[in-house]
């Protein structure tokens, strides 16, 4: 139906959410079915020398699974170099040892606590400074160092001799948590055709279906992974979290099985959003424009691999924000450590970088006597221009106009008239690539069928985790079909019924999803045209890849998304507590197809900014987490944020469907550092760390 | 195990359950109705909010032996013969749902505070949210469908 898209539509399973119909894996209790419980480590670096099952050995309707029991016991997106079970050594707290099946949650759990394990301790390795030392214990066998990435373009050091104005300084940021309402869910069994079905709270069932075949054996054809509704993802659903546990458990029993995490397994043990110490040096010229961006970037990607190597990819590549800069010199270093492994988060690299460099950004506006806004205003990219990495900007890029907006705003306007010395007005601008980048395979297939109901059936192979992107294909599909909503019917993530179409993640779902949706929808109506009664389509689709630039696996990217927002705060100097007031937020992210659902993103995605800017953290003490549960780990609650206003740049990306470009994620990336240049705005407080500390502002005195 | 009888959702009902059972177990897994959701367990999170009495309630907190005789209303008591409540549909015009799990948990909340107050500020309206929380929406879109559903079932005089 003509008109479809571009509308706020409300999302097509928010009745199902609404009443409680919803099923989320973790609504699933199969008859018969075990309980499990893993049996975690208790340390963050040690080996293993006996794990002792044997006070389980004679009591009936329970099991045991560990490392001897997993066939090939290895497994990672990138490397595989995370065991299912731990065998030799557990390398971070809340590592998985072994895994306990049980006819109850209760039962589980105490028979969990019956499973010894005898450790030795070996020397933890907290940091990555540390882990670079040469004296430090290797976690790995290759060492410490999982990855180094330089870069050079120009002369920086030649610049920075020009250059009138020169400011440098480290930032640090902190392991965060999704923490998604939904812990990591999931059930398993085995249906009639003897054929291991997992119903999961997954970002990619085709990742996981590759896992459970590879790691246990099992013919591939053998294994068919779902998604449920799934309560958040972020990122973190991405990888193994319960799914190997569960396909051990029902392949070798036969039994169906349930594994939900409680909220400390999940805070403690599951994927993590990479700790950073993030140097930057930038040099102005005298009008204020960027001569030089020098850089140097440690990630700590904690015990395992996952994600991170291209986690640390995007925090290079977005390191040097979104500006024209001739000359710039990066170095990222990847290091383990001994902490639960870092992966994907909402963002995926960029917020760390951007907390450093757009805070020296607003510095330097400062000390050139110029807006912030109008500074960026200055350097901005621009379709047609060369990104840090000498990447082109050949897609819509609406920076500018993001800029212009922020400014004319009421936000920005009153603070010209500042009347409450207590209130501080701050912003800050970014990016955020789209698609998997550079030389990574990144395609998707979609079918869509017509059925004797009348209705036509959408299948793809990415999953909906929350945000939305299952209305934007019903809307998709509608306009190009042209009928109605309700004439549409979405399946999505299940690997018997839709395409391997590769992870939801790096704001490439409704991209190239939708791509080839679009091809799809083209192909039914040529079968429709030859007279086919039921046509059935199938579309692919292929994410562009920027050609005259190669740095090497997925970088950079051919496409990004932009934003600008800025954040009014008030600052108690006796107590330290920041209130946040008010965020406005443009963004440009190509047609927009239910302004309503990307009003949703950027709010959500603003929200858990401000959680990153100013409480959530988990700190370590030899490897041991200290936040422990959600009394400890604060998340943003109702009365700590403030109304989110939201403003779009309308553009059109050629390349999009329908002139969409992803844009999920990007709303997370700069709110840190405008909150912080808000309250620079109140105390001139270097700050340069997230979140950012109460006591160090109550303990600021004005010189 | 033991029987313990209370109103739920407007009909009287009778579990067997051990005394060690809390309402969030009793009402997922005895009596099937998994729409009360499970995010941390120790009431830090309000996935698991019901009314008990007319009140706002923490379901991983309450001991089903506590309940003889208690009016508990859970999501699948809101609305009525495939009709949504106006807080639903509110939540649903608005764009309150995202992933939709601390939905359940949010909306008893909301109930909560409108069988108390007909016409709440927005200051009531966030406080009445505040042990509620919710990952994906920043509070913005549930702020306002509150305040929505307050208006209309005002003017529908209800």
């Amino acid at each position: 139906m003509p008109g479809v898209v571009g509308r706020s539509i409300p999302r097509i399973d928010a009745v199902g959410k609404v009443t409680g119909q919803a099923l989320y894996a973790s609504d699933y209790y199969l008859p018969d079915m075990l309980h499990l419980k893993l049996v975690r480590s208790t340390q963050g670096h040690a080996c293993v020398s006996r794990v002792d099952t044997s006070a389980l050995e004679g009591l009936t309707d329970v099991y045991v699974f560990t490392a001897k029991d997993v066939p090939v016991n290895s497994f990672g997106q990138i490397l595989k170099d995370q065991p299912v079970l731990a065998d030799e050594r557990v390398r971070f707290f809340g590592e998985p040892v072994a895994v306990v099946a049980a006819k109850s949650r209760k039962l589980a759990i105490e028979y969990s606590q019956l499973v010894k394990v005898k450790y030795q301790p070996l020397t933890v390795v907290e940091e990555p400074e540390q882990a670079l030392q040469q004296e430090a214990p290797q976690i790995h066998t290759e060492g410490n160092l999982l990855q180094h990435f330089a870069f050079q373009k120009g002369n920086s050091e030649s610049a920075l001799d020009k250059s009138e104005l020169i400011l440098e300084d480290t930032f640090t940021t902190p392991v965060v948590d999704h923490a998604y309402l939904e812990p990591e869910a999931g059930v398993s069994f085995l249906d009639e055709a003897g054929v291991l079905n997992i119903i999961a709270g997954t970002q990619n069932p085709f990742y996981d279906q590759q896992e459970i075949a590879r790691c246990l054996g099992i013919p591939k054809e053998k294994i068919r992974v779902r998604t449920a509704n799934i309560g958040g993802g972020f990122g973190g659903k991405d990888g193994n979290t319960v799914q190997l546990y569960l396909a051990l458990a029902t392949w070798q029993t036969g039994l169906p099985a349930r594994l939900v995490f409680d909220r400390e397994e999940s805070l403690v043990a599951s994927y993590k959003r990479h700790a950073a110490r993030v140097w930057v040096r930038l040099g102005f010229s005298k009008e204020g424009l960027i001569t030089t961006y020098q850089g140097k970037i440690y990630y700590d990607t904690g015990a395992y691999a996952a994600l991170g190597p291209a986690v640390l990819g995007l925090g290079v590549e977005h390191a040097a924000g979104p500006y024209v800069i001739p000359n710039v010199q990066i170095d990222g270093y990847l290091c383990y450590t001994n902490k639960p492994p870092a992966s994907a988060m909402r963002g995926f690299g960029a917020p760390q970088t951007a907390f450093a460099t757009e805070t020296l950004l607003n510095r330097a506006a400062k000390q050139l006597q110029l807006d912030p806004v109008k500074l960026r205003l200055k350097n901005a990219l621009s379709k047609g221009a060369e990104g840090s990495l000498g990447q082109p900007m050949n897609h819509s890029v609406g920076l500018k106009e993001a800029l212009t907006l922020l400014e004319k705003s009421p936000l920005w306007q009153e603070r010209l008239q500042p009347n409450d010395p207590d209130i501080g007005y701050g912003m800050a601008a970014g990016f955020l690539s789209c698609g998997m980048g550079k030389g990574i395979e990144d395609k998707a297939k979609v079918e869509i069928q017509k059925l004797p109901d009348g209705i036509y059936e959408v299948r793809i192979g990415t999953v909906e985790i929350g945000q939305g992107s299952n209305t934007a294909f019903a809307q998709l599909a509608a306009q190009a079909l042209g009928v109605s909503l309700q004439e549409i019917r979405v399946i999505m993530g299940d690997t018997a019924l839709t395409y391997d179409s590769g992870s939801t993640a790096a704001s490439r779902t409704s991209y190239i999803s939708g791509n080839a949706l679009l091809s799809a929808v083209a192909d039914l109506k040529r079968q429709e045209e030859l007279g086919e009664v039921y046509p059935k389509g199938v579309g692919e689709a292929v994410f562009p890849e920027v050609k005259e630039v190669n740095l090497g696996i997925g970088l950079p990217h051919s496409m990004y998304t932009f934003i600008a927002q800025a954040a009014k705060v008030k600052v108690n100097r006796r107590t330290g507590e920041v209130k946040l007031l008010q965020v406005f937020a443009v963004t440009e992210a190509g047609k927009i197809i239910n302004p309503m659902a990307l009003e949703g993103q950027i709010q959500g995605g603003v929200a858990m900014g401000a959680g990153y800017a100013l409480l959530e953290q988990i700190g370590f003490v030899s490897g041991l987490p200290k936040q422990i549960n959600l009394s400890t780990y604060l998340l943003p609650t109702s009365l700590d944020l403030p109304e989110i206003e939201t403003a779009v740049v309308e553009e059109y990306e050629e390349s999009g469907p329908m002139g969409l470009k992803g844009a999920a994620e990007v709303g997370t990336v700069v709110i840190a550092p405008a909150i912080v240049a808000a309250i620079n705005e109140v105390i001139p407080l270097p700050i340069n760390k997230l979140p950012i500390s109460r006591e160090q502002i109550a303990g600021y005195q004005a010189v | 195990m033991a029987v313990y009888t209370f109103t739920l959702n407007g009909k009287q009902t009778s579990v067997e359950v051990p005394s060690d059972t809390t309402l969030l177990e009793t009402l997922r897994e005895a009596l099937g109705l998994t729409g009360t959701k499970e995010g941390c367990g120790k009431g830090e999170c309000g996935a698991c909010t019901v009314i008990v009495n007319g009140k706002a309630a923490n379901a991983c907190l309450i001991m089903t032996s506590q309940l003889a005789g208690a009016d508990i209303r859970t999501i699948e008591g809101l609305g009525s013969d495939g009709v949504l409540d106006s807080l639903q549909t509110a939540f649903v015009e608005t764009g309150a749902v995202q992933c939709g799990y601390c939905t359940p948990g949010m909306l008893m909340s909301a109930r909560a505070l409108l069988l108390k107050k007909s016409s709440p500020s927005t200051e009531e309206i966030r406080e009445s949210i505040a042990g509620n929380l919710c990952r994906c929406t920043g509070y913005a879109k549930i702020v306002e469908a509150i305040r929505k559903a307050a208006v209309s079932a005002r003017e529908r005089g209800v």
